[in-house]
């Protein structure tokens, strides 16, 4: 910020003109116990839940057991330099965060504290909001009706994702979901070129819960490298960061991107991960003594999801028509999706995308196990030509899988069953897809067409992602007018448009096999 | 669980308001806590050698000193206690009972903290107008506190009223803290 120091000066003395001399009033309390990041204060008898409350040495606290005398607070600080007996004062404020465009581009903690180096967020007690709020009420909202669109072949043709849905990704330890997740934020900059101004930009918001600070400083790379750091809020509550904080990043994200979805945007959220964030609310709850349930979890480790989760949302025309799209991520331990948590999270959310170790290490990335990954309200909001071409992909693979697992007692196989493997293996080919090349949908499209419909039959498999490559290159320099068309037709697969592409791939096989 | 004390002290503020014993068993309770402070007394009552006939004896005497007589509804109290094996209570209970009790009388009691002890005559200035503001007849213990460089600080039970000038002082600082240069100067200032 340039600012002269006369200004400054100037700003000060008007501030200290008009201070009110009078005795500040301020309902306190007493600390009876501190330690773990926990304390409990006597007296506060006002004291709202959620509260924020001012402990000394510039330490706060939030208010979360509001008992018959006394209150039990989780600190946000250092709980050593709080004492028995210490003064806790009520702020009369509930905990919130700043939102607005002031935090695109920025890396925040769970308090909307810059944490990136690059000076504080500057925003007056208005732009604050509440980082607890009330999920949209059924008159608020509209079905999901527009696509979400990830840039991955896998998801976008077969667990396609509508904005305002919920999509739960989740598998084991290294199997890509962070990188799932930054192929989509990636994707976005193909809604609004990148610039946070236009309105059809999708905002994205990657809250990191427990990770290792250099995980998050990766994220943070890749994406200022992409340029996708200019639509995209990271809140980062690390490992290294109190329980409580951890505990409620989730919210204070969502809280930033409420309040774009208020004002008609469209947001994408990715909670990475809330397990972690289930253990976090686990210790926190346990400390301030509240009963625990089922895995030592509170009894309301459920409601703790569902209602973070609800407020994902796409609002009806009257409230702006924003949206909030949800990727909650689940860790797994040994692929056991019937543990507790992951169980509960998958029952809130509108689908999952399983991602498999098998998988990754049989080098199909992503990931996606497309046998059990659903989505279960993604297919209206899907565009109508990839809901015409990829109808067919998913029992394409289900029967080769089933085939491939039979093929593998090596007897003598009819032509039917080995054209019917050769698809399958072409087919599982044109789903992989590297890192940081998301895929416009028109593209995956083209490709899965020509997939399914048999022309890649004389590629061999070791060249179907080089003649996807090549393909596309050459439909964007040789034939736009296909993709001009498609846009033009509404995004329809008409039987002009099918026709196009054909002579499209008709005459790139020519060239791709001689 | 729900702390037994305040219902202790509820049900002795019940029987001490029907029997008109509110100040006697306030005394005798003020008493007793300030034996339960000496350790020679605290280790005769947290001793389990010692038996609990002998623990009331010792208790009795404590409130007959100075040939006081101990009210009825204390003793009674003090057998309760002792019954359940929660005499370790009795602090407690002796302080939320004041409260109580002075409550009923529309009295508060509280602390001020000055930079110097302050005149009798400004205590009582004090107290009046405080009294005004809280709607009690307020009473305050007077306190040295050098750090506060100049004005005062009143606890009364969970409030604070802070007129030092190291409140003052903190106060402005966390305003300019927090002060956004940027609206304060118009939008004048340029750049990020």
């Amino acid at each position: 910020m340039d600012l002269k120091p006369s200004e400054v000066t100037a700003i000060l003395r008007k501030e200290i003109e008009g201070f009110e001399a009078e005795a500040e009033q301020a309902k306190i309390g007493t600390v009876l116990q501190v330690g773990d990041g926990v304390a409990r204060v006597f007296g506060l008898s006002d004291c709202m839940m959620s509260e924020l409350l001012e402990f000394p040495h510039g330490v706060y606290g939030v208010a979360l057991n509001l008992e018959e005398d006394n209150v039990g607070a989780v600190l946000l600080g250092d709980d050593t330099k709080v004492k028995e007996g210490d003064v806790v004062k009520s702020t009369g404020r509930i905990i919130s965060v700043p939102t607005g465009k002031a935090m695109i581009g920025r890396v925040v903690n769970a308090l909307g504290q810059a944490v990136d180096g690059r000076g504080a967020i500057d925003l007056p007690e208005s732009e604050y909001r509440p980082i607890e709020g009330k999920a949209p009420s059924v008159t608020e909202r509209q079905p999901v009706c527009e696509p979400m669109q990830t840039g991955i072949i896998a998801i976008d043709s077969m667990i396609p994702v509508g904005r305002g849905q919920r999509e739960l990704i989740i598998g084991d330890r290294q199997t890509g979901k962070t990188a799932l997740i930054l192929d989509t934020i990636l994707n976005q900059k193909e809604t609004g070129g990148g610039d946070p101004e236009n309105p059809e930009q999708v905002i994205c918001i990657y809250v990191a819960i427990g990770q290792k600070q250099s995980t998050v400083k990766a994220v943070e790379k890749v994406l200022t490298e992409h340029g996708a750091m200019a639509y995209t809020c990271i809140v980062s509550a690390p490992a290294s960061d109190p329980a409580s904080m951890q505990y409620m990043a989730p919210y204070a994200g969502c809280a930033i991107g409420e309040r774009f979805r208020d004002e008609g945007r469209h947001v994408v959220i990715f909670y990475d991960d809330l397990y972690k964030q289930a253990v976090a609310y686990r210790q926190v709850m346990l400390l301030l003594r509240r009963p625990p349930g089922r895995e030592a979890f509170p009894g309301d480790v459920f409601n703790l999801h569902s209602r973070l989760l609800e407020r994902a949302a796409k609002l009806s025309d009257q409230k702006g028509a924003g949206s909030l799209t949800a990727f909650p991520v689940i860790e797994t331990q040994e692929s056991d999706v019937s543990a507790y948590i992951p169980t509960n999270v998958i029952s809130i959310t509108d689908g999952q995308i399983f991602l498999e170790p098998g998988l990754f290490n049989a080098g199909v990335r992503p990931a996606v196990n497309v046998g059990i990954s659903v989505s279960r309200v993604g297919g209206a909001a899907q565009i109508p030509i990839m809901k015409k071409v990829s109808g067919s992909l998913r029992l394409d693979l289900a029967q080769y899988r089933e085939l491939a697992a039979f093929a593998q007692f090596g007897s003598d196989l009819d032509k039917a069953t080995l054209d019917q493997l050769n698809r399958g293996e072409r087919l599982v080919e044109l789903l992989k897809q590297g890192q940081y090349t998301p895929f416009p949908a028109i593209s995956q499209a083209m490709v899965i067409y020509a997939g399914t419909s048999g022309f890649l039959d004389q590629v061999p498999v070791t060249e179907v992602q080089r003649w996807r490559k090549e393909f596309l290159e050459f439909m964007a320099d040789e034939h736009p007018e296909v993709e001009t068309l498609i846009r033009e037709s509404g995004l329809k697969f008409t039987d002009e448009v099918k026709e196009k592409i054909e002579e499209g791939i008709k005459a790139f096989n020519d060239r791709f096999l001689a | 669980m729900a702390s037994p004390i305040p219902r202790y002290s509820e049900a002795l503020f019940e029987i001490a308001k029907s029997r008109n014993g509110l100040q006697a068993i306030d005394q005798d309770l003020m008493l007793l806590e300030a034996a339960f402070d000496l350790p020679e007394v605290r280790a005769l009552i947290d001793s389990p050698n010692i038996e609990r006939p002998q623990k009331l004896a010792l208790l009795e005497r404590v409130l007959q000193v100075e040939g006081r007589s101990p009210d009825q509804g204390t003793l009674k109290l003090l057998e309760v206690l002792l019954e359940r094996g929660r005499l370790t209570l009795l602090p407690d209970i002796a302080r939320s009972f004041h409260t109580k009790a002075l409550e009923a009388e529309g009295r508060m009691e509280g602390r001020v903290e000055t930079f110097e002890a302050l005149e009798q005559e400004d205590l009582a200035l004090l107290e009046q107008s405080l009294g005004k503001k809280v709607g009690a007849k307020v009473s305050l213990e007077q306190m040295t506190r050098p750090e506060l460089c100049g004005g005062f600080v009143v606890y009364l039970q969970d409030r604070m009223f802070d007129a030092s000038l190291k409140g003052r002082i903190e106060a402005l600082g966390k305003k300019l803290k927090a002060l956004p240069m940027r609206e304060a100067l118009g939008g004048t200032a340029s750049g990020d």
